[in-house]
């Protein structure tokens, strides 16, 4: 073997916070841990990295609709059916209460001052089930009881570009590269956990047509996806877009800050959109609220503006407190842009994007203990599938810290298959050995740009193939891409696992030929706008990588569930006009 | 722009290179040259946040920043 290689029980890639999570507990299960995370430091890496105000968790304190089980049905519908809740369930929604200890015990308060927690309803979810909390250090907290846990060894500042395999097609290590001097980096461990986040820069997020443009952290791309296909797993329902009002300019999440103070949606021709009705008291947002200012627009209303303008200065002083960790620097944007919320609207637009959100159920499919098809290898946090935002992060993470650190202890000695090693190191480094050619950025955006013209909000069969055919060829095009230094081996190698990533994201799109449409994702087909219940409803595609090309199967859905959604459709919130019409719901 | 590093108060302790996560910023040149890569910033905020020396603002780029609308849209009503 080439240079020395990094040992451990177990080996996580990515350090957010599935990623700090599962290196704890595996940990404190035995195991010897080594994370790594392309950010030179966890401390505030990945999408939580500035803090987060929100926890979507039952507590089962009482109420009728705080348990367990209504949280277990409320996420079936919002994914749609489309996620396997034998999975969910023991991954994602079993361990919360578990987790929020886990919090608390880590140093992140999730009661206020007077010990009581603060908890917050919305439209679409089946009580005030949204915790929340001061998580502006969340990530601080969790990287220093990783970093303070006896057996973890964080490593910064490395690309992972390969799950090693033995020849028993068991996951036993991985490759990477420094960020900074190139140094190509092996790991053998017994069982490997990737947490890297969902899936960004695929198609352009914003109307700006720049792909760190984004909402979500841009930097894991698609890297996760793109490791575990390699490795022969596969992953679910990546043809769903999310689709999301954002301030013009700028991708934070103040839409849902400004509405919950008051902030009135008018269209273009000062037409009253929505505001929120009171609910018991508060105000409450859905996500439908989005739809309706994609119908305002699509139907040539726009742009879209959300107008406080008719609050007493008080209130408009008191948006400060609402704009807490989702929309850091939305104030300081609103006074380098000269807008003063008591006299001008703020102008919003629709950003598309394929990364995931609360229910979203895309990612890399997983069983009920995390792990993969591939033995050894375990999906955590954003990447797999049943995890819904933060709150799937952290059960995930938890639960799956412990289920690979046994599959370790379990396991036969790790063994790495040296020829496969060595290949790999050739393809990592080779961008650096050319000088001229293509480089990362136009190859990249070359990739969104397709995906985003033939792949985005609006497909039909002619550009799906169109757009496989162009991928293709890109991947003999990656043999052109040259790079200068490790900042732009790590770019390289982003571009390339996106461009696995759309391949099997197009085959996808062109399998669902239907269209359909949750509160917050959509597929839209427009050779096939309606929805074909009877051939899809609640079916999952799974997509592989066999090297050459995307390779497809079917899910069968949960019986129980499809049959209810037969009969009242209602229970699924459509996406405002559009995905109404195109559902049939509407005329 | 994206950071925008004050050279008065920055002292390169180098915390801001290791808590970007999109490995923008490089001290081994200086102050003057340390937001390496500005495209790729993302406005997360945490070198901000992270800076020991308060030597970090964050700038929007002149195309990212709104023009204030000086014609209201028409008062909403609630017909």
């Amino acid at each position: 073997m080439d240079g020395n290689v990094i040992e451990s029980d177990v080996l996580v890639i990515g350090g957010g916070i599935a990623g700090c999570v599962a290196a704890v507990r595996a940990a404190e299960a035995g195991a010897s841990v080594v994370l790594v995370d392309k950010t030179r430091s966890v401390r505030r890496s990945g999408d939580a990295g500035r803090g987060l105000a929100f926890l979507t968790t039952y507590l089962d304190l009482g109420e009728p609709w705080d348990t367990p089980e209504v949280f277990a049905e409320w996420y079936c519908d919002i994914a749609l059916g489309l996620v396997d809740m034998e999975v969910a369930r023991p991954l994602g929604i079993e361990p919360l209460p578990a987790v929020c200890r886990f919090l608390e015990e880590s140093g992140v308060p999730l009661r206020n001052a007077d010990g009581d927690y603060e908890r917050v309803g919305r439209m679409w979810t089946p009580g005030p089930i949204v915790l929340k909390f001061d998580g502006a250090d969340i990530k601080p907290r969790l990287a220093e009881r990783a970093a303070a846990t006896d057996r973890v060894r964080i490593i910064g500042g490395v690309h992972a570009t390969s799950v090693q395999l033995d020849d028993t097609g068991r996951a036993v290590g991985a490759t990477g590269f420094d960020i900074r001097s190139c140094e190509f980096l092996t790991f053998r461990a017994g069982a490997v956990i990737v947490a890297t986040g969902n899936a960004e820069r695929v198609i352009f997020n914003s109307p700006r047509r720049d792909a760190f443009h984004t909402y979500h952290r841009p930097y894991h791309a698609t890297t996760g996806f793109a490791l575990a296909a390699r490795a022969g797993a596969v992953a679910a329902n990546i043809e769903f877009l999310g689709t999301f009002l954002f301030p013009r300019g700028f991708a934070t999440g103040a839409m849902g800050n400004l509405l919950e103070a008051g902030g009135r949606l008018v269209n273009g021709n000062g037409q009253l959109i929505a505001d929120l009705p009171d609910v018991e008291g508060e105000r409450r947002f859905g996500f439908g609220i989005v739809g309706k200012a994609a119908g305002e627009v699509l139907a040539g209303r726009g742009p879209v503006y959300i107008d406080c303008t008719h609050l007493p200065p008080a209130e408009i002083a008191a948006i400060s407190d609402y704009i807490s960790y989702d929309a850091p620097l939305f104030l300081e944007f609103l006074e380098q842009s000269g807008i003063d919320l008591s006299r001008h609207p703020v102008e919003f637009e629709l950003f598309n994007g394929a990364w995931s959100a609360t229910g979203s159920p895309k990612g890399v499919v997983v069983g009920a203990d995390g792990q993969t098809r591939v033995p050894g290898l375990f999906a955590a946090g954003d990447l797999a599938t049943p995890a819904y935002a933060l709150a799937g992060s952290l059960a995930s993470g938890y639960v799956i810290g412990r289920t690979a650190a046994e599959f370790a202890r379990s396991a036969a000695a790790p063994v790495l298959d040296a020829s496969a090693v060595a290949a790999e190191r050739r393809r990592t480094l080779a961008p650096l050995n050319r000088t001229s050619g293509i480089g990362w950025r136009e190859y990249e955006h070359q990739l969104q740009d397709l995906m985003t013209k033939y792949v985005g909000m609006d497909r039909n069969e002619i550009g799906l193939r169109q757009a496989a055919e162009y991928l293709r060829g890109y991947a003999a095009a990656a043999g052109e891409v040259h790079a200068g230094n490790g900042h732009e081996l790590m770019r390289a190698h982003e571009a390339f696992d996106l461009r696995l990533f759309d391949e099997m994201m197009t085959a996808v799109a062109l399998e669902r030929d239907e269209s359909r449409f949750s509160f917050l994702m959509g597929h839209y087909r427009t050779d096939r706008p309606g929805a074909d219940d009877q051939r899809w409803l609640g079916v999952s595609i799974l997509a592989g990588h066999d090297g050459e090309q995307p390779v497809l199967e079917h899910t069968v859905p949960t019986p129980s569930w499809r049959a209810a959604q037969l009969e009242n459709r209602s229970v699924v919130e459509l996406v405002g006009e559009r995905g109404a019409r195109l559902a049939g719901k509407v005329g | 722009m994206a950071p925008r590093i004050n050279e008065n108060l920055c002292t390169l302790c180098g915390i801001c290179q290791d808590v970007c996560p999109g490995d923008i910023l490089h001290i081994d040149r200086g102050v003057a040259e340390m937001v390496r890569y500005p495209d790729e910033c993302s406005y997360c905020d945490v070198c901000r946040v992270e800076c020991p020396a308060g030597a970090i603002d964050i700038e929007f780029t002149w195309s990212m920043r709104q023009q204030p609308i000086s014609i209201l849209p028409g008062r909403p009503d609630h017909d």
